[in-house]
């Protein structure tokens, strides 16, 4: 089987791209490399044409406007190859899903919830993952761990406003938080962005890393779904083997990872004992991040979602 | 069949209420009998005339207009009201439409006479059943989610102060509306909500879920629902032990249908329910068991929808033969929509076979046009007289996608002017979008491809290089790189607004084409259109035209080849090369006649073209083809390809033989070498000796004209006809009312785009703050008040006046508070923090204000600081915070803060300050809205708390504290104090349940009050009952101690039946002082029995150490039960008992002798 993975629209963000390379290491572990191609959308037609692959797959997001698949769709069913779309930015922009309806054979979305709001006749939950190539770091108990908590991402209301209710209890700890809109903060806090490897390396040198939603929402106004899936860090947290504290918005995060492997908190009082535990017992944050690393290896990558998709796909007799 | 219609079509947190109904109706009335609509379908449902019963869910946002529109089309119309009874009055106005109105609330049925129904909402399996789950598997102890009626946050609270070791998950989001959440609950709860999954989640991995109904009417008097909302039965079906508190109004017989849960009216009682499930595992699993079989059994949305097939008898059964269309007897309304008439100083091919439409079916169809010019929009009637006229702003001609200013205009025309279908000429200058908003109003919708607007703004598919871009054959990237060089867009362009003309396609009903080619086109772009019905029709010449050309077309006498171009004069008709043909051609040998309006630049060249052989004959009149007469030869040399061209059915039908460019229409028509001849695209060389060809050969001139024959143009006749039947299999099957629509494509859950040149809206990457600055507790910061109308306070203005123009009555109405002034501490030197607090009779609302320069002020004040000015902005919606407000002003330096009350006072009604009044308070009124914004603690007064609110860290040994204590409940012989009251007023000797207590207290040389708690201690049970002492003035204290506050006093007042703290016992009566994070405390030597609920006691007897020591162990958590043990456990570390011993000292009884006895000192 042969696949092609269609993205990088203009209006693609260096957050879905680093996803969107992710997802294509994941379809070569499940192909093999020379079964795998990646093409911008702009010219994936004329790809399609020449290489004709058994999978067309759209990734990423369908919000901008100039985001038109209706060429790679035309040339992959001239072909009677079957295409997909995996939506990786539900349910923000869920109002503009109409989009993606008429061009894809199935659409799997990365919001268990939200994908019920899809009137496609096949639409299924594909949760996003980690990359074992990208992600995946070996765990040495004996590194030096000068962050003691750690958060990467933009500064949403509702990360600020979780961080605020956490500030006395993370008052004197080596903070590290790192994303447009924190530099405000004080010390601890940057401004900066930084690449996907880079914040694995961090991972490494860090103790906790905070795990919290997001609460900006570009096109999600009609049925306002709230997300219910966690976000792509979770699997990647866990593959690098760290500790990370999930802010339990959603009770999703069981069916991926137990309270042993990735703990939970709502609150500053519960937080406060996670960090306790964590912090004060290095042989309990060891055996915490072992765990989820194990978890998200044998569950988590992009491998495993992408041998979940064929077999959706041929169960449902799509391919 | 049935149609399934949500009315709230958007900012909709509930819509899964629908999935949830659809999914039940499938499962009852057949997955091919339901379909569900929205905005954009309802309407061509109801026209499809497929459907009897139209089930229109929630109520809210109801769209009167569109339901006016179908209501004729369904024979059955059900109106299933979820809002009931807070949305009642609005839900009463739309009742009329329905046949049948389902309302949620059985208190409201009557209000809807005979029509109404109560059907409760209901569960459904998909999506709320989980396996009930062991108990060790139980994540939580206690869950809760909910918006956050002020009632709730009472019941929460009385959970809190229960269970303060219980696992809790809370979700407790709050709106503008509502007030913000104390800060004990805010600490603890998740702001704002989770997934619909992940609620039905968490109960289930919880061992009690709480239902709490909503007491709170946002507008009008309702506030309770008179049965349960859909939350009881989703919780049920989740697996999971359910306790429901519910107000009075909630009849217990509504929850017969439903076994295991604990129904409770009260917090106590739901504190008793939560208690036992706790306690009892079993008896936890079998009340989730038992209301999970339940639901499934008799309270899942399909149960309910077969009531609603019972109650409403409609047809749900499939209908495959429709009605004949509506129309069919009658003349149809047709609107045109198009860029321009024939009555406008321009026209061409499409004008003139707009016009010939309109002649042919004249008997049929009343025919009017949508027109867009000159910064109006115009329904104009077939003679050109303008019916309506709206005002629009100038949107481009190529440029608009969507344009809700034409989108709702012309909905409106067509629900008000009966029109059956929309014949989409040309979508310049209009809102591309509609076509979209005619299917969406219910009506037909015809399309002519008279170019290729629909593939690219640059409709004859013309390139930057003026040649033909064969763009079915390409990919769009050709696009990328034509329109970037032409027209200087960025790449991505074109795929914006192809992705908007797949829906606009999408909406259209049926496609005319005039040849194959341009229909093979537009198939290779938009392989959707596959499925769309089409018809490849040609085009009728206009009426006038010569029908009978009876000349001979013998050649000239002399010898010249007379040549017509016909059509107006422009360089996509191949002007140029005619321009090079007339400087080429031999004028001995061809003569040229141009009939058509020529385009501008080519007007000038032609005016000044001195040749004998060329006559321009401008423009002719449709179908005025007379001229055509003195010719033999016809050139249409266009380099786009058209896509019929009239005017070569007119030069064959008047016998002449046309040379054409080998492109779209003039390609197909024309037939090399048999009915005329083919060149290539601007191959003028090609055309020169085709020309010649012709002029040297007369036998070929007849074989060719004898080729020609009506089968090579449209048959007018044959044409209407088809046509007519055309307009007719597209038109509504069921009748469509009047209505005004006002439909947008917003509504119609399309993302507004206002033109695909602008490829991408900005899209911040922050959202904004969630979080109010209102606040209903005082900043925890203040520990102490300094001064009483001590401060400097000045108020400049109130929503812009001046407070003394208030008394003119010049106040306006305003949106917002805004009030301004300045304000200073004497004698502090800097300007601290000010608060807004807004006294009302019950509540105290507090803003945080700005800080603002005055100079001015300084000028004037030597001791005012720079920043003394201030204003504060406060927005208040909500019936929470409806009512007058005297306005105080808080100004906090450090942990202490200045109170002062202004003479303003404002009045909020509907989510506006409607009044404003100034009036210098009394003495009076001063010292009670000190004591209520003092006592904004956040500690609910009389409330049992489960222990003294300080970090363990708090307990240092404290050093005691001075205190007296003026009276306490069961003193003999007390009597109450008249002082004011910051709690309830229990008359402590005619009622032994109630507990009072009075006195001072402070912590020496801390320099604040602080917060203080009087704990009633049972050493021997390891039991504390901690009451929050709300402070007050005790102006009398400082002139015995230089260190005491302001607020040395203290009362307490609770009720032994409120709460779930009390217990029976033989307490030492305690003091602790907790300041700037320290406790302090004191044993007062008051020892109170409490037996049976009710205050037995309080006498005066001194405790051992040990019992003093055992009464520290309790308050600091070290409490162990009683043993034959030495007082301080020799286990305990060495540390701890040093700290241990030294405290008991400082907590031997040590009244302070002054001022002494039960003297009360009066308020300062």
């Amino acid at each position: 089987m042969k696949a092609l993975i269609c993205s990088g629209g203009r209006y693609e963000s260096e957050a879905n791209a680093q996803i969107r390379r992710c997802i294509m290491d994941g379809w070569i572990e499940c192909l093999g490399h020379d079964n795998v191609m990646s093409a911008n959308i702009s010219g994936a037609a004329a790809v399609i044409a020449a290489t004709a692959p058994d999978l067309v797959i759209g990734i990423g997001s369908y919000l901008p406007e100039s985001t038109y698949f209706g060429e790679v769709s035309r040339e992959a069913r001239r072909l009677g190859k079957t295409t997909l779309f995996w939506a990786t930015e539900d349910p923000y922009e869920q109002d503009a899903s109409y989009r993606i309806l008429h061009d894809f054979d199935a659409i799997f979305s990365c919001d268990r919830w939200g994908v019920n709001f899809y009137t496609h006749p096949h639409a299924w939950h594909l949760p996003l993952a980690g990359c074992h190539k990208r992600h995946y770091v070996p765990i040495d108990a004996e590194s030096r761990k000068p962050i003691d908590v750690l958060f990467c991402g933009v500064a949403f209301t509702s990360r600020l406003e979780i961080v605020d209710d956490l500030r006395t209890t993370l008052a004197g700890l080596n903070l590290c938080f790192i994303g447009p809109g924190w530099g405000k903060l004080g010390h601890g806090f940057s401004d900066r962005r930084i690449g996907n490897e880079q914040l694995i390396e961090l991972y490494g040198q860090t103790r906790i890393v905070l795990n919290l939603g997001r609460s900006l929402h570009f096109e999600n106004r009609r049925h306002m779904i709230t997300p219910s899936s966690p976000g792509p860090r979770t699997f990647e947290a866990a593959l690098a083997g760290t500790v990370q504290f999930f802010h339990e918005d959603t009770y999703e995060i069981r069916r991926y990872f137990t309270a042993a492997e990735v703990p939970a908190f709502s609150n500053q009082a519960e937080f406060g004992r996670l960090l306790e535990k964590h912090l004060g017992d290095a042989e309990h944050a060891l055996c915490t991040a072992e765990l989820a690393q194990r978890r998200a290896l044998s569950e988590h990558t992009y491998a495993h979602r992408a041998h979940h998709v064929i077999e959706m796909l041929k169960t449902n007799g799509l391919a | 069949m049935t149609v399934i219609y949500n009315t709230n079509s958007t900012h909709n947190p509930n819509s899964y209420l629908t999935l949830a109904v659809m999914d039940a109706a499938r499962q009852v009335f057949g997955d091919d009998d339901v379909v569900l609509a929205d905005n954009r379908t309802l309407a061509p449902l109801a026209a499809a005339g497929r459907h009897d019963v139209l089930l229109c869910l929630d109520g809210q946002r109801l769209h009167e207009g569109l339901l006016r529109r179908v209501r004729h089309a369904f024979p059955t119309m059900v109106l299933w009201l979820f809002e009931d009874p807070f949305m009642l009055d609005y839900n009463l106005r739309n009742a009329a439409l329905f046949d049948f109105v389902l309302t949620n609330d059985p208190g409201c049925t009557a209000d809807y006479g005979a029509k109404g129904h109560y059907m409760p909402l209901a569960a459904s399996r998909r999506f709320h059943h989980r396996d009930i789950k062991p108990d060790a598997d139980l994540d939580y102890d206690i869950f809760f989610a909910g918006t956050m009626w002020p009632n709730r946050v009472r019941s929460l609270r009385r959970i809190l102060t229960a269970f303060p070791d219980a696992r809790l998950k809370l979700v407790c989001p709050t709106n503008e509306y509502l007030p913000p959440l104390p800060g004990d609950l805010a600490r603890l709860a998740i702001p704002w909500p989770v997934s619909h999954s992940s609620f039905i989640d968490f109960a289930n991995a919880s061992r009690v879920t709480l239902t709490m109904f909503r007491e709170y009417a946002s507008h009008g008097d309702i506030g309770q629902a008179t049965a349960p909302g859909p939350r009881l039965f989703e919780l049920a079906c989740s697996g999971t032990a359910q306790v429901v508190e519910c107000g009075d109004a909630m009849q217990p017989g509504r929850f017969e249908a439903l076994r295991g849960i604990e129904l409770v009216r009260s917090s106590e009682d739901l504190v008793r329910s939560v208690r036992r499930l706790l306690h009892d595992p079993l008896l936890r699993a079998s009340q989730a068991i038992a209301a999970q079989d339940c639901v499934l059994a008799s309270q899942l949305y399909a149960h309910r929808l077969q009531a609603v097939r019972g109650i409403t008898g409609g047809h749900y059964g499939v209908r495959t033969t429709p009605a004949p269309p509506a129309a069919a007897t009658r003349r149809l309304r047709v609107l045109m929509c198009t860029h321009s008439t024939i009555h406008s100083n321009e026209w061409g091919g499409v004008e003139v076979y707009q016009q010939t439409v309109a002649a042919m079916l004249e008997r049929d169809a009343d025919i009017l046009f949508w027109l867009r010019r000159d910064g109006q929009c115009q329904l104009v009637d077939g003679a050109g007289l303008v019916l309506e006229r709206f005002d629009m702003h100038v949107i481009g001609w190529l440029d608009s996608l969507t344009d809700a200013a034409e989108e709702a205009a012309f909905s409106d025309v067509l629900g008000q002017y009966d029109v059956d279908l929309v014949h989409f000429q040309h979508l310049g200058h209009h809102a591309a979008s509609l076509p979209i908003i005619a299917k969406a109003c219910g009506v037909g919708t015809v399309f002519s491809a008279h170019d290729f607007f629909l593939v690219c703004s640059r409709y004859t598919l013309l390139n930057h290089e003026q040649v033909f871009c064969d763009i079915g054959h390409k990919s769009i990237s050709a696009c990328d790189i034509c329109l970037r060089a032409a027209e200087g867009l960025p790449a991505g362009a074109q795929q914006t607004r192809r992705a908007f003309m797949v829906e606009v396609i999408a909406s259209i009903d049926m496609f005319l084409f005039g040849t194959p080619s341009s229909e093979w086109l537009m198939l290779q772009v938009y392989p959707a259109l596959a499925r769309h019905r089409r018809l490849v029709l040609g085009i009728p010449m206009p009426r006038g035209t010569a029908t009978d050309m009876k000349r001979h077309h013998a050649v000239a006498p002399d010898g010249r080849l007379v040549i017509a171009v016909v059509g107006n004069f422009l360089r996509s008709k191949g002007a140029d090369m005619v321009m090079s043909l007339i400087e080429e051609a031999n004028p001995a040998l061809f003569r040229f006649h141009l009939l058509g309006a020529p385009e501008a630049q080519y007007g000038e060249v032609l005016a000044r073209l001195d040749r004998p052989n060329v006559t321009c004959h401008g423009r002719y009149a449709p179908g005025d083809t007379g001229l055509l007469a003195q010719a033999d030869v016809a050139l249409h040399l266009s380099i786009w390809p058209e896509t019929y061209c009239i005017s070569l059915s007119e030069i064959w039908q008047a016998g002449l033989i046309p040379v054409v460019s080998d492109i779209g229409a003039l390609g197909d028509r024309v037939q090399h070498g048999v009915n005329g001849f083919k060149v290539r695209v601007g191959d003028a060389s090609a055309v020169l000796d085709t020309l010649e060809l012709l002029r040297a050969s007369p036998a070929l001139r007849r074989t060719v004209r004898g080729a020609i024959g009506p089968h090579l143009w449209t048959d007018a006749g044959e044409y209407a006809a088809r046509l007519l039947d055309t307009y007719r299999s597209v038109t509504a099957t069921r009748p469509l009312g009047d209505a005004r629509l006002g439909l947008d494509a917003g509504q119609l859950h399309l993302l507004p785009h206002a033109t695909w040149k602008s490829l991408a809206p900005p899209r911040h990457i922050f959202d904004p703050s969630r979080r109010s600055g209102v606040r209903l507790e005082l900043p925890a910061s203040i520990q102490d008040w300094s001064h009483v109308q001590g401060s400097e306070v000045y108020i400049d203005s109130v929503c812009g006046i001046a407070p003394a123009m208030l008394a003119q009555g010049r106040f306006q109405p305003a949106t917002e508070l805004l009030v301004s002034g300045w304000s200073f501490v004497p004698d502090l030197g800097f300007d601290g923090q000010v608060q807004l607090a807004l006294v009302g009779e019950t509540a105290v609302i507090f803003c945080p204000a700005s800080r603002d320069v005055r100079d001015d002020i300084m000028a004037s004040f030597p001791a005012a600081p720079r920043r003394s000015g201030f204003t504060a902005r406060i927005t208040l919606r909500g019936k929470w915070c409806e009512g007058r407000y005297l306005v105080a002003i808080i100004n906090s330096f450090g942990a202490r803060a200045a109170f002062c009350l202004t003479g303003l006072s404002v009045t909020v009604q509907d989510g506006r300050i409607v009044d404003a009044a100034q009036r210098a308070p009394s003495n009076e009124t001063v010292t009670r809205a000190f004591y209520l914004v003092a006592a904004q603690t956040g500690e609910e007064p009389g409330l049992v708390l489960p222990q003294v609110p300080v970090a363990a860290s708090a307990w240092h040994g404290g050093q005691g504290l001075r205190h007296h204590i003026d009276r306490i409940s069961g003193q003999p012989g007390g009597q109450i104090s008249g002082q004011p009251s910051t709690g309830p007023d229990l008359d402590a000797q005619a009622d032994p349940t109630g507990f009072t207590v009075d006195g001072w207290a402070f912590t020496p040389g801390a320099g604040l009050a602080g917060r203080l708690y009087v704990v009633l201690v049972d050493p021997e049970q390891g039991i504390q009952i901690v009451l929050p002492a709300p402070r007050e003035l005790r102006g009398d204290l400082p002139a015995y101690f230089p260190d005491a506050p302001l607020c040395g006093g203290f009362r307490v007042r609770a009720s032994l039946r409120a709460g779930d703290g009390w217990r029976d016992g033989r307490f030492e009566c305690v003091l602790v002082n907790s300041v700037d994070g320290f406790a302090a405390l004191q044993v007062t030597g008051w020892r109170v029995e409490i037996s049976e609920g009710r205050i037995l006691d309080a006498t005066l007897a001194e405790p051992d150490v040990a019992r003093i020591d055992r009464v520290f162990a309790v308050l600091s958590g070290r409490w162990r039960p009683a043993a034959p043990a030495p007082a301080i456990p020799i286990m305990l570390a060495a540390p701890v008992i040093e700290i241990r011993r030294a405290v008991v000292r400082k907590l031997l009884p040590r009244p302070d002798p002054a001022p002494g006895g039960r003297r009360r000192a009066a308020v300062p």
